[in-house]
């Protein structure tokens, strides 16, 4: 038994050597988690914030809001995660007046704890400091990132950190900047399989309505405006996608809105938009962003009727 | 909790260290720890489904003890046929219900009687196909008077939940491995470092050559329309390459961990997909449950050493039957179906045991031949089990010997294809040992051997990919 142990020890030893090096450098290495959580702060008097996903992570710059704005959206944040964000952080925020949460076409029906969630919680709750229900003290990812993303990713962070010094894609007002074209990324065959990507097959969007009401609810006691914006996507995309649950999504986004507290804007295939705006299928580059970021903050600064 | 997950790697040590270091000074408290530990494995997937677990083992070690004990002939087959009945009951309405009920309401359709709203909300617990076959061999076997009933409950309900096979087996025998619980165990160097090794192979079946493979299988089965043939014939030969190494890496991970444990389990696959003829792919391909097939029906039933239409008969029941087994839809029975009129020509002929578990010594253009079209024969048997319904499947095959067959695939990834390539080099060079690292170690000084295995660790880490839930686990 002792030689098996001795034996099984000394084979272990290289995998524990870079299961330490990987802790490090995620633990030091900023990302778009630690980089965020850092500007948060810088910008408490702000009086926008905008929430949401990689569509608005990329396609709202801050720079062209009429107002202070923070973007505290992230890739593949989900509502839920908007949801803890907004608990932990808007009470700070002494200024604010409007927030934006992006509804696309897969907000309303992910799933909680889905495939992306599974890895990105831990993130959430060790580098933004969020209390994220459902991480057992137990589980060894809570205490050791390097457990916690697959191994090509990690491949691909190191790859990206030996590039460009960090992994934050973000500038310190939270917007992620894209620009041109992305090569292969913008065309019908990639239209297809994004749209695919996104399709969960689901119209239950009981969870995430419920969600949405709670914060709506929480910004009516304090007089925050709400915008609630179906980003633009590339033909491409939205021919792919299924019609009637773009049409479900955008009739519960109008049922929500009153037009006063709450606002729906939807630029889902809003014609201001051509496919040279986007980096790839569903994302805006920096000139799209521009001028989304232009129609939001219009919207923001003009007094509804 | 998957041998391939964080929970495990934690779990196992724990059970390890318990096992040889606090409870291995007596036999009963060993297995009486090991019983625990699997409940607790078991229940990590549905806790309430360990009282229908705890139900069937009594169930069955009770009829066991019965049948022994039963006086005369009627007696004996009462209690036999109360635990079958009883057994396939749980079986039946957990596994089948919705499928007969769904059958039976298409049936009246015809005659315009609509039947709505019989299925029900049925989920299935996990292993119980496995659990299930492991009680009912037990029973039968002292039905047959092959072995004798155990008398220490705690022994027989390890047997039936001994966690390493109680998912997705292999289908153990009680003559196989009750005697292996019963009698004292010490550490075995040389088995530990196989069981190692069987872990490390199962990882590298599963993490890359299986779930890699899922991801273009996925593919070509779930868009079928949008692939041209040749693509969808990659897709299939990637849904061979995806179950086999789903299955036997599930298999070779249940019996490495049972290795360190000192526990060996019957061997489940042989490189199946080296068969020179269906007959022996059968004898290499889920082995434990095509003998539990042949040995609990096909015998029973004549086998072969009746007249011609009867074999017929019992070489069609025993792969519907084995199609069945697998779930309550008509694509797995077609798969069945299609493997009996393959295996018929060769029992008809009298060359189904041509080919017996022997290995090909030096790759011949004959054999090589024959393996080929095996493996196209198999591979086309697959379109059925994976398609969802036996329309997608024909869809599948439709699209797939069309004209577009010829034409260059939609999807072709080189790095894979190389590691699927590196993975039959592999298999084939290890081809005589149980399985195929174990075969390789063999050969290799002690360097390369310890390369080896590095290879093996930055692949599994590499192309560790989007995880697919083990397919056996459905059954």
């Amino acid at each position: 038994m002792k030689k098996f142990l001795k034996r099984l020890f000394l084979y272990l030893i290289p995998i524990l050597l870079v299961w330490a090096g990987l802790e490090f450098f995620y633990r030091t290495v900023p990302n778009n988690y630690t980089f965020k959580h850092q500007n948060i702060s810088k910008n408490y008097d702000a009086k926008v914030l905008v929430f949401g996903n990689s569509h608005s992570f990329y396609g709202l710059n801050p720079e062209y809001f009429c107002k202070k704005t923070f973007n505290i959206s992230n890739i593949s944040q989900s509502l839920y995660f908007d949801e803890l964000l907004f608990n932990k952080y808007t009470a700070d925020f002494k200024n604010l007046k409007t927030i934006v949460l992006n509804v696309d076409y897969f907000t309303l029906s992910l799933q909680d704890d889905n495939v992306e969630d599974q890895w990105r919680k831990y993130f959430y709750a060790a580098q933004m400091d969020l209390d994220v229900p459902g991480i057992s003290i137990f589980n060894p990812r809570k205490y050791s990132l390097a457990l916690v993303p697959r191994f090509n990713l990690t491949l691909e962070s190191l790859k990206k950190y030996s590039a460009n010094k960090t992994l934050a894609d973000c500038n310190t007002s939270g917007w992620g900047r894209r620009d041109g074209i992305g090569e292969g990324e913008n065309n019908e065959h990639m239209g297809k399989i994004i749209a695919q990507k996104h399709e969960d097959g689901s119209i239950d969007f009981k969870k995430n309505v419920q969600r949405l009401q709670d914060i709506i609810a929480r910004c009516k006691s304090k007089n925050i405006k709400v915008l609630l914006v179906t980003m633009p996507v590339t033909s491409y995309y939205a021919h792919n996608v299924d019609q009637e649950k773009i049409k479900a999504i955008m009739y519960q986004c109008n049922k929500i809105a009153d037009g006063k507290h709450v606002v729906y804007v939807n630029l889902f295939q809003d014609s201001r938009f051509t496919n040279s705006d986007f980096y790839d299928t569903d994302h805006l580059n920096t000139a799209g962003a521009t001028k989304c970021s232009k129609i939001i903050s219009n919207l923001i600064c003009t007094p509804h009727p | 909790m998957l041998f391939n997950s964080l929970d495990f790697a934690i779990f196992f040590p724990i059970v390890f260290i318990g096992y040889w270091f606090v409870f291995n000074k007596k036999l009963s408290l060993q297995n009486a720890f090991l019983l625990i530990s699997s409940y607790y494995f078991y229940a990590c997937w549905n806790w309430r489904f360990m009282f229908l677990l705890m139900f069937s083992t009594l169930l069955d070690y009770y009829t066991g003890k019965k049948i022994h004990n039963a006086t005369g002939a009627s007696q004996k087959k009462i209690w036999l046929w109360i635990s079958i009945l009883v057994n396939l009951g749980f079986l039946g309405f957990f596994k089948y219900f919705n499928f007969f009920v769904a059958s039976f309401s298409d049936v009246f359709s015809v005659f315009g009687y609509k039947l709505s709203g019989w299925t029900l909300n049925i989920i299935l617990p996990v292993g119980i196909s496995f659990y299930t076959f492991h009680g009912l061999s037990y029973v039968i076997d002292i039905y047959k008077e092959r072995i004798k009933p155990v008398n220490n409950i705690v022994d027989y309900s390890l047997f039936v939940s001994f966690f390493p096979l109680l998912v997705a087996g292999p289908i153990e025998r009680a003559t196989h491995l009750l005697p292996q619980i019963r009698a004292p165990r010490s550490f075995d160097y040389n088995l530990a470092v196989s069981g190692v090794r069987q872990i490390l192979w199962g990882l590298f079946k599963k993490l890359v050559i299986a779930d890699n493979c899922a991801q273009y299988a996925n593919m070509a089965f779930n868009n079928t329309q949008d692939y041209n043939g040749s693509s969808l014939a990659l897709g299939a030969v990637f849904f061979a390459f995806q179950i086999y190494g789903d299955f036997s890496g599930y298999t070779d991970m249940a019996s490495g961990t049972s290795k360190l444990l000192g526990i060996g389990l019957i061997k489940n696959f042989s490189y199946p997909y080296f068969s020179r003829d269906i007959a022996e792919f059968w004898r290499r391909w889920h082995i434990s449950l095509s003998s539990w097939f042949k040995d609990y029906v096909y015998i029973p039933l004549g086998g072969s050493r009746v007249a011609v239409p009867k074999q017929v008969r019992n070489v069609f029941v025993i792969f519907l039957l084995s199609g069945f087994w697998h779930g309550a839809n008509l694509t797995f029975i077609a798969w069945g179906f299609l493997h009996a009129c393959y295996f018929l020509p060769s029992l008809l002929r009298g060359t189904n045991k041509k080919n017996k578990l022997d290995t090909v010594a030096i790759l011949n253009f004959k054999d090589g031949a024959h393996m080929l079209i095996t493996f196209g024969l198999v591979v086309f048997a697959w379109i059925f089990f994976r398609a969802a319904t036996i329309y997608d499947a024909f869809k599948y095959i439709s699209i797939l010997f069309s004209g577009s067959l010829f034409s260059v695939p939609m999807f072709f990834p080189k790095k894979l294809i190389a590691v699927l390539l590196f993975f039959i080099v592999l298999e084939w060079i290890g081809r005589k040992h149980e399985f195929a690292l174990d075969g390789l170690c063999v050969k290799l000084p002690a360097i390369a051997k310890a390369l080896l295995y590095y290879i093996l660790l930055v692949l599994i880490f590499y192309f560790i990919g989007k995880e697919q839930q083990f397919i056996y686990f459905q059954f």
